[in-house]
Formats: structure tokens, C-alpha cells, sequence
């Protein structure tokens, strides 16, 4: 068990089941139809956040709207152009202008199809223009956020946002937000069209779709209920089985595979019966829409026939009434959906734009310029009173730290889990930004230290080991600008990296995989003491890793913590009596205060809690 | 078993209501291109039977209006008859005999005429009725049809998912290391997904595609087999072109989805690293990184989009090019009276029926393949060989026995594989039904290698762990497993309650249970602070048990492992995080063997097993020294070196022991 999992502990989270899921729950509410103004407005405000992402691509927009007049003239052309064949030609028996017609009619299907494509293609164009810039910006701004936040939120649901919800977005986008508009602006312009035609049949339409806009809608309301109970559904059993494939073994070794399979029948038999229920509603709709739609056929034809027969209408108008009725039904029947659409479109973009208003940490960019020549060098840290808590309400973890750290010291912290040694040094690399009381170093406050300038002064090692999936090399420079490939193969060989190294297909432009996948535990490790060396800085901090590591590799990081002692300015979190033996201050940890301090032979003396862990260290070589 | 078996033994199992389904399909295509054959008639009759008539019928009138001895007729109004003879006479009388022939003539004409209509208004009202008839018959066929196909796709993807997750439950240690969770996750998700959608919708699909594409071009052949050949042209250019669009837009999609898993992939890479981004001010480095994945979804997303607009607006526009050509040649067919124009407009709904199958054709191929893939990728999973699969369990009252004659070891040698060193090394020992043995040795001599030899988490050769006589590699896991229970030293929780986590170690239900768990709290020491949780036994644990401290999620995981009795009991140094006075307390209540016959205690606090049957003192993979307390102590080694180190410490310890009081309840 590492520090870091434990120090997360200590935040109080509530534990009620509805806590526990409240993501998902968040999303629901999110679907609901916003029915109030001020949902309204917040409404149009996300959507005012969108656009300032599509502003740059207006060029691709406009283009956009100037071919919705032409898709609307073919669509009204088409049905035209067919009664004027039916009845001008067909009716008559003249064959002379019937090839005239019919070549314009290709020419309006083109041009339809054309405008069409330019509009779609258009809009879809600037929205993935605009959704690519948008979560560029919301990864480069979840970068600056603290390191609490990190704490707080599990690295899922932070990607959720810049994948699904984003994804969501641009399909929403693509599916309903464009096509509504233009879907809209047809089917008013085919009705006055139709109204033109005779009023009289078009009122047999206006009888049946506003059936067909209840019954869809009632449906379509049900039906979005079974598809939430399905997703969550879904979610609890990826969740369990998530569980029991991390706790195999567990599972295994208590003999309750039975247990948890059951277990999980019943969650997927949840979601089954979800499902069925979510795929009785869909038929339903399909099926029901279907048949109003054949009903009014027959309803258009045989009102069609007394008005034919009363030579109110001509036979070419029928026709061209029957063949526009599809057109009229489609918009009608994808309407709630386009709506739901753009609901899961504001939905997504309500998530994004919560993140994106989390306030980012806000550390310096630069120095002051008079302050820089202090900052050449490092010559002295400066714990002094220092309070710390992750959130505004949650318990101190740190609780009035005062030490002082002059060039060339070389100093240990011990304490159990869950001290807060881990949190010290991560205020000193400012990883943990906001705390209280002050930490200077120079004599300068660290806060008012930008990150850049302190990477000149700091490096830290970190116990949990993290690798970029890049060459070896990359991984110990960090693509610093002071760190050459010379410094790197220092770097190595300062801490005897460099045989294994060098032993390694391709050497330094090994290629490491997954987190370090392709090396040893103990490999990484000194890696990980390369990069902090790297830079040549001064201080280097030390956090030592607990988890074991084979012989041979735990004497080559001994050997190298020797040698880093005796040459830089240190802090350590120590768990090798090695290293705090040669310490010349032991701080002593308990609950976030500094219990007890010295030497290691004073300490010892003293035979306090100090003295209590050096004798579990020396029968089991580990705190 | 292929992929074909592999599907088909599932979906034999749905064979009544996908046979079912395939009926009402072809109920459905019939009734729908039944339809437009009586919008024919109705229009022909509109037009020729009806509006003709109904002409005729007003020029005959008018032609009454003209005859030349209509004044003469006049006179016949103001006379009465007393029967058809006496005005048969007088007809003739009035008009003579060439005027008289003309005025049947006329008046049967109108007469004809007049029934005609009469007859055609019926015929029409008829035809309607079927129209009306037919459409709510489609409707609840089209229905069950949907019904039928998209039910058992459910199913089978319930069936598989419940059958890949009873496999994985089974696999052991080396599959769950090779494949990690992730990818588990996303076969079960996405990859079944994949089947489903092949076992509901694309069945439905594919045979809706095969009976609408037979049907309706049947019907149009039978309208007009030379204007048909005309339409097979713009139908099969449409399609090849849609199909070039297709392919490009399933490569550019599969393309799509690894840039976007290789976005995710790097986003949540950096954010677990986001202590090192930011020591290493790495922040810009990692964005443009990160925007390089980016851009390249962009322009997948660009292509999609070129694509969804510019190649696959042409299947819908199918319908539009087909009418064009339909008007055109049928048209012309019209205007020569080879065609009427009920039929003309039959045939252009016909063409409309053609398009949405033709749509889904485009995809329905992609589709299964999709859902073929998906079975290949699940297959992995199928096809796999627990070690034990051949293995049958014991019947339920062999089991109790298992362990009757104790377990002994005989020079056990381990090696993981890929490794060149032996983990252990000729371990020998045997502990018989109500003994203790413990096990002491430092971090790496292989304590937790033996321990899961023991209870077969590692694979082992034969011939080297017996129960009695018997080869502990001639049991089933599950058996092995009932008689011998491990309390690890890394405990994994469920996200679940306090009580569930404990009760999941019993083989009972939940509610047959609660009776002792109060028992087994106050044994694991848990008792107070569990009643100081905000919920009590109900309090959630959180993931991984995140809200409680190690020595909790250590004590919970031995609540469990005592909720069953059990032969062996392994506690592989279990109590490392609990301070000395609970350490004495639960080592109390385990010793009293309520729960357990017999005990193994790992450790390397020596005060642990100062009261067991036997201790084995290991060091780098051997047994270098065994015995009980008393002999060990005396003699100089690993053991005595410890209990001395140990037992100072603990008499020189008072107050501040490193006692965890992490927690809820702090």
C-alpha cells in the first residue's frame, strides 16, 4: 500500500448509495426536457460557449445556409413537376414536352441532392472543427486544474468528458441539431405548397399528424425511459464484472464463483428485461406509425375521388399528393428524436462545461525579474508553520510543519501511512498548491515561484513509478530543454541504469510499453532515479518505494542512494534504515505533526515511537 | 467449434421465434406490396371507370338536350299510363319507329352508364376498406415480426454474456494476467454488442432484404417487365457507388475508433501521470501530443462527414432518379395506353419499396461481419481451457472428507514461469486436522509463493501436495477451495455493504445468514467501529474498499473467510496492519478453531505462532529450520534473532504504537 492511496482515504467522501451514483444520475437529470426559462437560458448559454468555438469557421457556415433556399426549391419543384407531367401529358396523351419535363425533373433532383450535400457537409464540417478545438482546449485546461481535483475525481469520469460526452456532441450534432432546422423549413413550405394544391385534401393531413405527434411522443417518452433503466442497468453489471475481474481472486479462493455468477445473471436479466420492454415500445411506434400513414392514404384517396369526380381537383394533384405524403410524415416522426438529440447534445455540452468551469490553479507564469539571480541556485528551504487540507471543509492533513532545509542537508521523513509525508513533498514540487502558512524557498514564497523555475532547482522520485509510452531516453529527459541525450546517459549511469540499459533492444530508444509493462519492477525504479537526476538539480527528493524488488536492482538503488547523499541536498521519504541512518535530521510523522526530530542516534535514545519503527524495520526491513 | 457452430448453438435455442419472425417478414412484404396494387385499381378506376364515366354520363345528357324530337317527348309528360303497353303505344305513336330505336338507344346507354358508376363508387368504397384493412393487418404483423427477431438477439446476448462471465470466473491466474480487465470488458460490452445486433436486427434485416427483394420487383415485373430492366440500371450504378462509400466509411470508422482508444489510452496514460506532468512542467509536451491523436480524429471525422453527405445521399435519391425514369419511360408507355396511370403510380410506389431494403443491404453486410468479428473476440474467451476443466467437482458428501487424513507436502519445487530462479525450493511438511503451523520467514523467501501452491492459485506439477494419498491436482479448484480457505494479505473488496463483503465468503444466502454476524464481528474485532460507521453494517466500502483503513479491509477479509467452516485456514501474514493489543485479541479468537480444523499462520512477527504444532522458519525458497517455539527459541537463527528483536520491542512499548486509526470512524 503506497501513500498516496491512503492520503486519498483521509478525504471525506460521503458514503451513501446515492453518492456512490451520482454520475449517472447527474446525466439522467440532464435528459429531462428543460421546461423552465431559466433552463432555458442556461441552455442558451452553453450554447453561446459552443459557438465561440464555431465563430472562426463562419466562411464554412454560411456557405451552409446559402444552400438551404435551393434544397427547399427542389423539394417543392419535385412534386410540381410530377403533376404537371401527370396531368399536361400523361392525362392528355402529349408526348412532345414530356422529355422537356422530365429532364428538368432530373435537373431538380441533382440540384436537390447537391445543396443538400453542400449544407450537411458544411455544418458537419465546422461542428468537428469546432468539437476538435473545444477538446483541445478542455485537455489543456484539465492540465492547469490542482492536483485535488485529481484526487476527487476519478481519471473515468474525466475522460468521459473528453470522449463520450464530446463524442455525444458531434454525433448529436451531425444526427439532429442540423437536420431539425432544414426538416422544419421543408415541411412548412411542402404544407403551403400542399395548401396551394387544395386546401381540402391537405385538411385530411392536418387531422392525422398531430395524432401521429402525440402517439410518437407519448412513445418516444417511454420508450427514454427504458433506455435510462437499460444504461443503468448496463452500467451496474460492467461495474460488477469490472469488480470480479480485479477480485478474481478473491472470487476463486472463497469458492463463491457461484456467488458472484449469479449474481451477475441477475444484473444482465435486469438489463434484458430493459431491453425487451425498450424493444416493445420501438415496434410499437414503427408499427403504429406505419399504419396511420396507410390509413391516410386510403383516406386521402377516397376524399381525392369526390373531389376528382366534382372536377375540384385533377387526377395529376392526387397523385402528387399521395407521392409528397411520405415527406411530410418523415420530419413529423424524426422530430421528438432530433429534439432528444439536441437535449443529449446540451446534455454533453452542460458536462463539459462544468469541467471547464473548474478554476484552474493559478500558478506564476514568470519571476520577478529582480528575484531571478536568488533563484540560480538553491541554497535554502523554509518549512514554516504549514497547514494543509485538500478541500475547504475537509480535516487537516498537515498540522503546523516547521523545518529548514540548508544546501547539502540531507533530511528523512518517517511516519506510517497516512501521515502526511507524502503530502509535504508534494507541496514542494507544487503538485498541492493552496496551502497555508509559508514555504519559501531562497527566502522567496513558493507560490510566487513559477513551475518552470523551480524544475531548475527541484527534482523528486517518485515511489509509484509512471512511464510515458515513448523511447527509454524520453522517459528519463522528460523532454527538458537542459537535458540532452549526454545528460540522460549520465543521468543512467550515475544511478547504474545504464548496463541494463544498454542491454536492451535498441538501448535508449527502447520503446517502453504500458506504463512500463516491457521492464522490471526494479528497472523502472531506476529510471525513475535517472529522470530525477537528469536536470542536475540540487535538491532531489526521494520518495522510496516499499514494493520489493529483486536483489540485484535493490543493491544498484543503495548503492546510488548512497552516492546521491553524499553529493546533493536530500529529502527522504525513507522506509530503508540505510537510508535514514545516514540522514542528518529525522523528521517523525503522526497525523499530519512532527512528533518527534533529530538524529538518528539522539532519536534513538530518546526510545520514542522513532526507535519503536527502527526495530520493526531491522526484523522485517520495512515500514 | 467455428464461429458458425459457436453462433448457431445459441441461436437454435430461439429457433420457434426466429421462424416465427420469418413468416410474419413475409406476411409483412406481401400485405405491403399488396397495397399499392389496390391504389391501382382505385386510381384506374378514378380515372378510367370513374372520371371516364362520369363524363360520359354529362355528354349524354347534353346529347338528350339536343335531340331533334324533344318537343315532341314533352307531350308524353302531361299524358297517364296505366301500363307499360299503353306507353309503349303511345311512343310509337308520338315518334315513329327510326325516332324511337335512337331514344332506347340513348336512354339504355344512360342507364349503363349510370349503374357503372354506382358499381365503381362501391367497387371504390370496397377497395378502400381492404386498403384500410390491410394497413392495420401490416401494422401488427410488422409488429410481432420486429418482436420476434429483436427478443431472442436480447437473449443471446444475455445468454453469452452470462456463459463468458461463468468462464472468466473459472480461468485462473495466468489468462486474467495475459488479458487485462479492460479489454475483458469492452468483449463483453462491445463485442457482444456486436453479435446481438447480428442476431436481432441483422437477421431481421437480412430477411426482410431477401423477401422485399424478391417480392417487390416481382410485382414490378409483372406491371412491366421491359420498365423494370429500365430501373435495374440506375439501381445497380446506385448501388455500387454506395457500396465504394461504404467500405471507405466502415475503414475510416474502424479507423476513427483506434485513433479514439488511442486518445483515451494517452489521456487517462497522462492523468495518471499528472504528478510527473506536473514536477516536469510537462503541460505543453502532453497537449500536443494529445492533439496529434486529436487531429487525427478530425480528419476520420471529416472523411465520415464528406462521406455521409456526398455518398450516401444517393441511396435516398434513389427513390427520386427511379421516379424520374419511371415517369420518363412509363410515361411514354402511358401516352401509347400500353399503361395506365394507376399503374404508373403503382409501379413508382413500388420503387419507393425497393429503396429501404437496398438501404440496409448496404449495411447488413457490414453488420455481420461486425458480428462475426465480435464472435471471434468472444471466442478467445469461450475457447479457453481452465486447467482444471477436465476435472469434475466431488459429490457433496466426498468433500467433508477431503481432508480427514490432513495435507501433506512433498518437495515442492515452484518457478513462475519466465523466471530462472526457483521460488521454491523441496519444501516438505504436513499438517493434520487440528493442528497450527506457522510460517516465518522475511519479504521475498516465498511464504506467499507456498500459501498459493496450497490452495492451487499457482499451478503446480503433480506428485508434490496430497490430501492423504490422493494428488491435490485430482480436485476440482472448487473442491480444493471449500476444504482450504486463504485470507490474503492484499483483501479485495467489493463496492458493496460492510455485511455483503463479510457474507460473501458464506456459501448460504443472505438472509439464512445474519443470525451469527454479530458473533463474527466481535471475533474479527470489528464490532465498535463498525457501529461507529455512519450506516453500520449497511455502510458502503466504496471501490476497493477505499473508505476504510488497511487494518479494517484486513479484518473484514478474515470476517469472511470465517462466515464458512472450512478444513485448512491460511492466513498469509493478515494482521500487519492491526496494532499488537487487536493482533493479540484476534490471534485469541482464531486459535479457539471455531472456524477452522486446522490453521497455517504466515507472518514474520514471530510472537504470531509462538503457540502453533509446527514452525517452519523459510529463507530464500527453503525450509531451513523447523519446530516448535521452545526448541526454536533456544537455538541461534533466523527465529531467535526475531522473537528477541520483537518481544523488546513489544515490552519496551507503551502508549505509542503505530495503531491504525485511519477511517471512517476517525
Amino acid at each position: 500500500m503506497n501513500d498516496k492511496a491512503t492520503e486519498e482515504k483521509a478525504i471525506p467522501i460521503p458514503v451513501t448509495a446515492d453518492d456512490l451514483g451520482t454520475g449517472d444520475k447527474m446525466e439522467m437529470d440532464a435528459n429531462e426536457a428543460p421546461e423552465k426559462q431559466s433552463e432555458n437560458a442556461r441552455d442558451w448559454a452553453l450554447l453561446k460557449h459552443f459557438f465561440l468555438y464555431v465563430k472562426p469557421y463562419w466562411k464554412w457556415i454560411l456557405l451552409g445556409i446559402a444552400a438551404i433556399p435551393l434544397s427547399v426549391a427542389a423539394t417543392l419543384l419535385l412534386p410540381w413537376l410530377i403533376i404537371r407531367i401527370v396531368d399536361d401529358y400523361l392525362v392528355v396523351g402529349n408526348s412532345e414536352g414530356l422529355y422537356q419535363t422530365v429532364f428538368f425533373l432530373a435537373l431538380t433532383v441533382l440540384g436537390g441532392y447537391f445543396s443538400d450535400a453542400i449544407y450537411t457537409y458544411t455544418l458537419q464540417k465546422s461542428g468537428q472543427l469546432a468539437i476538435s478545438d473545444m477538446r483541445k482546449a478542455l485537455f489543456s485546461h484539465i492540465l492547469k486544474l490542482p492536483r485535488t481535483y485529481f484526487d476527487h475525481h476519478p481519471v473515468g469520469l474525466i475522460l468521459t468528458r473528453v470522449t463520450s460526452d464530446m463524442e455525444a456532441l458531434g454525433e448529436s450534432l451531425a444526427i439532429g441539431v442540423l437536420s431539425i432546422l432544414t426538416d422544419f423549413i421543408k415541411t412548412i413550405a411542402l404544407f403551403v405548397f400542399l395548401l396551394y394544391l387544395s386546401w381540402k385534401l391537405t385538411l385530411v393531413l392536418f387531422l392525422v399528424l398531430p395524432i401521429i405527434y402525440f402517439i410518437s411522443n407519448f412513445l418516444r417518452n417511454k420508450l427514454r425511459y427504458y433506455y435510462n433503466l437499460t444504461r443503468e442497468a448496463l452500467a451496474d453489471a460492467t461495474g460488477f464484472l469490472q469488480e470480479c475481474l480485479s477480485g478474481v481472486k478473491t472470487v476463486q479462493l472463497y469458492a463463491a464463483e457461484k456467488k458472484v455468477i449469479e449474481r451477475f445473471q441477475k444484473k444482465t436479466g435486469m438489463f434484458l428485461k430493459a431491453q425487451t420492454r425498450n424493444n416493445f415500445y420501438d415496434a410499437t411506434l414503427f408499427a403504429i406509425i406505419e399504419g396511420i400513414m396507410s390509413i391516410t392514404l386510403a383516406l386521402i384517396i377516397w376524399y381525392g375521388a369526390q373531389l376528382i369526380l366534382a372536377s375540384t381537383i385533377t387526377i395529376g394533384v392526387l397523385i402528387g399528393f399521395v407521392n409528397t405524403l411520405n415527406r411530410i410524415f418523415i420530419p413529423i416522426r424524426e422530430f421528438t428524436q432530433q429534439i432528444s438529440a439536441i437535449q443529449r447534445a446540451l446534455a454533453a455540452l452542460e458536462h463539459i462545461n462544468r469541467l471547464f468551469e473548474e478554476t484552474p490553479e493559478n500558478s506564476k507564469e514568470t519571476l520577478d525579474p529582480e528575484r531571478i539571480p536568488h533563484m540560480q541556485e538553491f541554497e535554502e528551504l523554509c518549512f514554516d508553520n504549514v497547514y494543509f487540507r485538500y478541500s475547504d471543509h475537509g480535516p487537516y492533513i498537515l498540522k503546523g510543519i516547521s523545518f529548514k532545509l540548508k544546501k547539502g542537508d540531507r533530511l528523512a521523513i518517517v511516519g506510517t501511512t497516512g501521515s502526511g509525508k507524502s503530502t509535504i513533498v508534494r507541496i514542494i514540487t507544487q503538485t498541492y498548491t493552496n496551502y497555508q502558512g509559508s514555504v519559501t524557498i531562497n527566502g522567496i514564497e513558493l507560490s510566487e515561484i513559477p513551475g518552470q523555475q523551480l524544475q531548475q532547482l527541484v527534482a523528486m522520485m517518485q515511489q509509484d513509478v509512471y512511464l510515458f509510452n515513448e523511447s527509454l531516453a524520453f522517459n528519463i529527459s522528460l523532454n527538458r530543454p537542459l537535458v540532452d541525450l549526454n545528460a540522460t546517459k549520465q543521468a543512467a549511469e550515475y544511478v547504474y541504469a545504464h548496463s541494463f540499459i544498454e542491454k536492451l533492444p535498441g538501448s535508449y530508444e527502447f520503446q517502453i510499453l504500458e506504463n512500463g509493462k516491457n521492464l522490471s519492477a526494479g528497472q523502472a525504479q531506476l529510471i525513475s532515479f535517472s529522470r530525477a537526476l537528469a536536470g542536475n538539480n540540487e535538491l532531489i527528493i526521494l520518495d522510496e518505494a516499499t514494493s520489493s524488488v529483486d536483489s540485484v536492482t535493490e543493491d544498484l538503488i543503495q548503492k546510488a542512494t548512497e552516492k546521491v547523499f553524499n553529493e546533493k541536498t536530500v529529502i527522504a521519504i525513507a522506509h530503508r534504515l540505510s537510508t535514514i541512518q545516514h540522514s542528518d535530521e529525522i523528521l517523525v510523522l503522526q497525523e499530519g505533526q512532527i512528533i518527534e526530530r533529530g538524529n538518528h542516534a539522539s532519536l534513538m535514545s530518546a526510545d520514542g515511537v522513532y526507535a519503536n519503527l527502527v526495530t520493526t524495520l531491522e526484523t522485517t526491513e520495512e515500514i | 467449434m467455428d464461429k458458425f457452430s459457436f453462433l448457431l448453438k445459441y441461436i437454435r435455442k430461439h429457433s420457434l421465434s426466429y421462424s416465427a419472425g420469418v413468416v410474419f417478414i413475409i406476411a409483412t412484404n406481401w400485405i405491403a406490396v399488396s397495397i399499392p396494387e389496390y391504389v391501382q385499381r382505385s386510381i384506374d378506376l378514378l380515372h378510367v371507370g370513374y372520371h371516364v364515366t362520369a363524363l360520359s354520363l354529362i355528354q349524354i345528357e347534353k346529347e338528350v338536350g339536343t335531340l331533334p324530337f324533344l318537343e315532341k317527348l314533352k307531350t308524353l309528360e302531361n299524358q297517364e299510363y296505366s301500363d307499360e303497353n299503353e306507353f309503349e303505344e303511345f311512343l310509337q305513336k308520338t315518334l315513329g319507329p327510326s325516332e324511337t330505336e335512337q331514344f332506347r338507344n340513348v336512354i339504355l346507354k344512360h342507364t349503363y352508364l349510370n349503374e357503372k358508376l354506382a358499381k365503381n363508387q362501391e367497387l371504390l368504397i370496397q377497395y378502400l376498406f381492404i386498403m384500410l384493412g390491410l394497413a392495420v393487418i401490416m401494422m401488427l404483423v410488422r409488429m410481432c415480426s420486429r418482436l420476434l427477431f429483436f427478443t431472442p438477439g436480447r437473449a443471446i446476448e444475455c445468454e453469452i454474456k452470462d456463459d463468458m462471465f461463468a468462464k472468466l470466473m473459472e480461468l485462473q491466474k495466468d489468462f486474467h494476467e495475459k488479458n487485462p480487465s479492460g479489454t475483458v470488458i469492452s468483449k463483453l460490452n462491445n463485442d457482444v454488442t456486436g453479435i446481438r445486433m447480428l442476431c436481432g436486427f441483422g437477421m431481421l434485416a437480412l430477411f426482410n432484404i431477401v423477401t422485399a427483394l424478391s417480392l417487390t420487383p416481382y410485382k414490378m415485373w409483372l406491371l412491366s417487365p421491359r420498365l423494370t430492366l429500365y430501373c435495374v440500371i440506375p439501381i445497380v450504378f446506385v448501388f455500387v457507388v454506395v457500396k465504394i462509400g461504404m467500405s471507405i466509411m466502415v475503414k475510416n470508422t474502424r479507423a476513427r475508433m483506434k485513433n479514439l482508444q488511442a486518445l483515451s489510452d494517452f489521456t487517462v496514460s497522462s492523468l495518471s501521470g499528472i504528478d510527473v506532468i506536473k514536477s516536469f512542467e510537462m503541460k505543453n509536451w502532453v497537449t500536443e501530443k494529445f492533439d496529434q491523436e486529436n487531429k487525427a480524429i478530425l480528419q476520420r471525422s471529416l472523411n465520415i462527414s464528406m462521406i455521409r453527405s456526398f455518398f450516401l445521399p444517393i441511396l435516398t435519391n434513389l427513390e427520386n432518379i427511379l421516379k424520374t425514369v419511371i415517369l420518363l419511360i412509363g410515361g411514354l408507355f402511358v401516352i401509347k395506353a400500353d399503361f395506365t396511370i394507376g399503374e404508373l403510380t403503382a409501379y413508382i410506389t413500388y420503387a419507393g419499396l425497393l429503396t429501404l431494403p437496398l438501404m440496409s443491404l448496404g449495411w447488413v453486410t457490414t453488420m455481420i461481419q461486425q458480428g462475426l468479428v465480435g464472435v471471434e473476440s468472444i471466442q478467445t474467451i469461450a475457447q479457453q481451457k481452465g486447467p482444471f476443466s477436465d476435472v469434475a467437482g466431488l459429490p457433496p458428501n466426498k468433500t467433508d472428507h477431503l481432508f480427514d487424513a490432513g495435507l501433506e507436502v512433498k518437495n515442492l519445487h515452484f518457478r513462475y514461469p519466465g523466471q530462472v530462479e526457483a521460488t521454491l525450493n523441496g519444501i516438505s511438511f504436513s499438517i493434520l486436522p487440528g493442528q497450527t503451523v506457522g510460517i516465518l520467514g522475511r519479504i521475498g523467501s516465498g511464504k506467499t509463493t507456498l500459501v498459493n501452491c496450497l490452495n492451487r492459485y499457482l499451478a503446480i506439477d503433480n506428485n508434490q501436495i496430497f490430501f492423504g494419498d490422493q494428488d491435490i491436482n485430482l480436485f476440482s479448484p472448487m473442491d480444493i477451495r471449500h476444504a482450504i480457505r486463504t485470507v490474503t494479505q492484499d483483501p479485495f473488496l467489493f463496492s458493496d455493504t460492510v455485511e455483503d463483503n463479510i457474507c460473501f465468503g458464506s456459501f448460504e444466502h443472505l438472509e439464512d445468514f445474519s443470525v451469527n454476524l454479530k458473533t463474527i464481528l466481535y471475533e474479527c474485532a470489528l464490532e465498535d467501529e463498525i457501529r461507529r460507521f455512519p450506516q453500520q453494517e449497511k455502510t458502503l466500502v466504496g471501490e476497493k474498499g477505499i473508505m476504510l483503513s488497511g487494518g479494517q479491509k484486513q479484518r473484514i477479509s478474515l470476517a469472511r473467510a470465517m462466515t464458512a467452516p472450512c478444513d485448512l485456514l491460511i492466513l498469509d501474514n493478515v494482521l500487519s496492519a492491526v496494532d499488537a493489543e487487536t493482533e493479540n485479541f484476534l490471534l485469541k479468537q482464531i486459535l479457539r478453531k471455531q472456524h477452522a480444523r486446522s490453521l497455517l499462520i504466515v507472518s514474520h512477527r514471530a510472537k504470531t505462532m509462538e503457540n502453533a504444532d509446527l514452525i517452519l522458519v523459510l529463507e530464500e525458497g527453503k525450509i531451513v529450520d523447523q519446530g516448535i517455539h521452545q526448541d526454536l527459541v533456544e537455538r541461534p537463527g533466523y527465529y531467535q534473532e526475531t522473537w528477541t528483536l520483537q518481544n523488546e520491542r513489544m515490552s519496551s512499548q507503551n502508549s505509542a504504537s503505530a495503531r491504525d486509526t485511519k477511517g471512517i470512524a476517525s
